[in-house]
């Protein structure tokens, strides 16, 4: 017979779970623009987060079924990425990691328009399954994080397939490796960043529309996640997808227990204590393969 | 010649910072304003050597602020000096900073990331140990008079501190870091020690500043020094001013001020939103900021050199 405290564990680890795929697709968005364009989107929370808000916001409007409107928000939020790509990281200089501040700037752009649009409140959405969870034994799987899961595993799934079994994808895949090469085979590499930009957003809808149905969520949220993503990068490295669901796997066992231990408040400590000791134990810095890129 | 340009506005400008509170001594607004001005330009300048000259783009600069006001609360509140207690919290800043020292092996973005997560990490478990922040005992020596003078100094330092680099062979080993890290490696330049060297540097400004900030405030509450405010500004002042130069980020807090004097001194979304707006604006449009864009238009060259 297990005792009430192995129990605990076990369905701690069970939650821990189910909220890993959901990491892992937050991290793949970040990823993709990174592997595509070598710039690191410091938005790519703010764009989940406002994911959230829009589902929120057509669910609360339209009263509509949450799900569907999980769907609705992914064409918007890959809209809303794409016309910011467009007009402000698009031939912006590259040297003094211009993008990267330009990217500061819309995540206080984002940041500051959720603010005015929904006020600092935290908001959730309760589905009519909220509550509902699945038993098995002495465990309870939630309903939303086991839909959570579900999903984000086969969005990660279908965007493998898409990078590796499609001409498209294979073609995203080449400018990741080398932009030029691809543009002298005839690649439009512009294009191809314009739609990785678009794609990386519309993941981001997705994972901020699930997001919205398991935690609550605030404007100030984004760097937070942004957090959790780079964690996982680091993890795992960029480009290889299996690994990102590793990745978030072990990130969100690592803050559950970490923040059962510690307290809920210590959260984010523990991502970033994650963060550091890779970072030590891998001296070479993350992606050791392409840091040579540079010269 | 050219020495004598960039000095005479910046002496100045001191001057004039100087007479201040003796000139307005009725006007308590000209007074805090001009303090104001002081704390932004020399958190500007002291960003500007790390991220303006050597191209770190450190966006945990608010953790340095913070632990420095938070160090100087809790030492005067032990029955320290208040001004030892400044220094105390300079000093933890540069502590601080070598805990930060694994992170500059990172490439530009990720350092980004790293620093930004560090500086949310550290406000997190300070919001959790000091959810309403820490009340300041005054000194009754120590007024708002001293401490303007205390900040002066602190700012005045800041500016010979820069002056001295961008006369110096460190500007060059600077710049070349900036420009390409790697070829700086293979000319004979040992980027890990000037990178730890500017971020000692802008850690201890910072911490100092942080310090005399929280006290003249006489309350410290974590949730406001420890804000992303306190990275966004003084990026915003040296990237519309112009990095790397000792008058691009002063000018950029003239121009903050004058924002933040329109949009009524509050850090509101409102504020949050019309900065990125600039931000943005300013890096598509003029990367290089104010003062080289200004000066292209009105001398018709451009620079050729990579520095």
């Amino acid at each position: 017979m297990l005792s009430g405290a192995e129990i605990t564990y076990v369905q701690l680890f069970l939650g821990a779970l189910l909220l890993g795929g959901l990491y892992a697709l937050v991290a793949v968005g970040l990823a993709l623009i990174f592997g595509v364009m070598r710039i690191l989107n410091i938005a790519h929370g703010e764009f989940i987060i406002l994911s959230a808000y829009i589902t929120y916001w057509l669910s609360q409007t339209y009263r509509l079924d949450p799900l569907l409107t999980i769907i609705l928000t992914i064409p918007i939020a890959s809209l809303v990425g794409f016309v910011t790509y467009s007009a402000v990281i698009r031939g912006v200089t590259k040297s003094f990691d211009a993008p990267i501040v330009s990217s500061f700037g819309i995540l206080l752009i984002l940041q500051a328009g959720m603010l005015i649009a929904w006020s600092g409140d935290p908001r959730s959405i309760v589905t009519p399954f909220t509550a509902d969870s699945l038993v098995l034994g002495p465990y309870l799987l939630p309903l939303v994080r086991l839909i959570a899961f579900v999903v984000s595993v086969l969005a990660l799934t279908s965007l493998h397939v898409f990078l590796n079994n499609t001409h498209l994808g294979r073609a995203v895949k080449a400018v990741s490796q080398d932009s030029e090469a691809a543009s002298t085979l005839g690649i439009p590499v512009s294009r191809i960043q314009s739609l990785t930009f678009a794609l990386s957003t519309g993941l981001a809808g997705l994972a901020g529309g699930l997001l919205s149905l398991l935690l609550s969520f605030t404007p100030t949220l984004g760097p937070e996640y942004l957090l959790k993503a780079f964690v996982i990068l680091a993890l795992s490295g960029i480009g290889n997808i299996p690994a990102l669901l590793i990745g978030g796997l072990v990130l969100s066992i690592g803050e559950t227990y970490g923040s059962f231990f510690l307290g809920s408040g210590l959260r984010n400590v523990v991502a970033y204590i994650m963060l550091v000791l890779i970072l030590l134990l891998r001296p070479a810095g993350l992606f050791g393969n392409l840091k040579e890129r540079e010269v | 010649m050219r020495a004598i340009k960039t000095a005479l506005p910046i002496l100045l400008l001191v001057v004039v910072i100087l007479l201040v509170p003796i000139a307005a001594a009725d006007n308590r607004f000209a007074t805090t304003l001009a303090f104001i001005f002081i704390i932004y330009t020399t958190v500007a300048l002291s960003w500007n050597i790390i991220g303006g000259m050597a191209g770190q783009l450190n966006l945990g600069h608010a953790a340095f602020f913070g632990v420095g006001a938070y160090i100087m609360a809790i030492s005067t509140g032990s029955g320290l000096h208040p001004y030892l207690g400044v220094l105390l919290g300079g000093l933890a800043a540069l502590g601080l900073s070598g805990a930060m020292v694994p992170l500059l092996r990172l490439r530009g973005d990720y350092f980004a990331i790293g620093t930004l997560s560090l500086a949310e990490a550290i406000k997190i478990a300070i919001l959790n140990i000091h959810a309403y922040g820490i009340r300041v005992t005054p000194d009754p020596s120590l007024g708002r008079f001293e401490n303007y003078y205390l900040a002066s100094a602190i700012l005045i330092a800041t500016v010979i501190i820069t002056y001295m680099i961008l006369n110096s062979r460190y500007k060059l080993a600077f710049y070349s870091i900036r420009e390409n890290e790697k070829l700086a490696d293979v000319s004979g330049i040992n980027p890990a020690k000037y990178k730890i060297m500017v971020l000692m540097i802008s850690a201890v400004i910072t911490g100092l500043v942080g310090g005399i900030y929280g006290y003249n405030l006489l309350y410290v509450p974590a949730e406001h020094v420890l804000s992303i405010e306190w990275t966004i500004i003084p990026i915003f002042m040296v990237l519309i001013g112009g990095r790397g130069t000792l008058l691009g980020p002063i000018i950029g807090a003239l121009i903050y001020l004058a924002v933040y004097y329109v949009l009524q001194f509050t850090i509101t979304e409102t504020s949050l939103l019309v900065f990125g707006i600039v931000l943005v604006l300013a890096i598509k449009f003029m990367p290089n900021g104010l003062v080289e864009a200004v000066l292209i238009k009105s001398l018709g060259v451009k620079r050729t050199s990579i520095i």
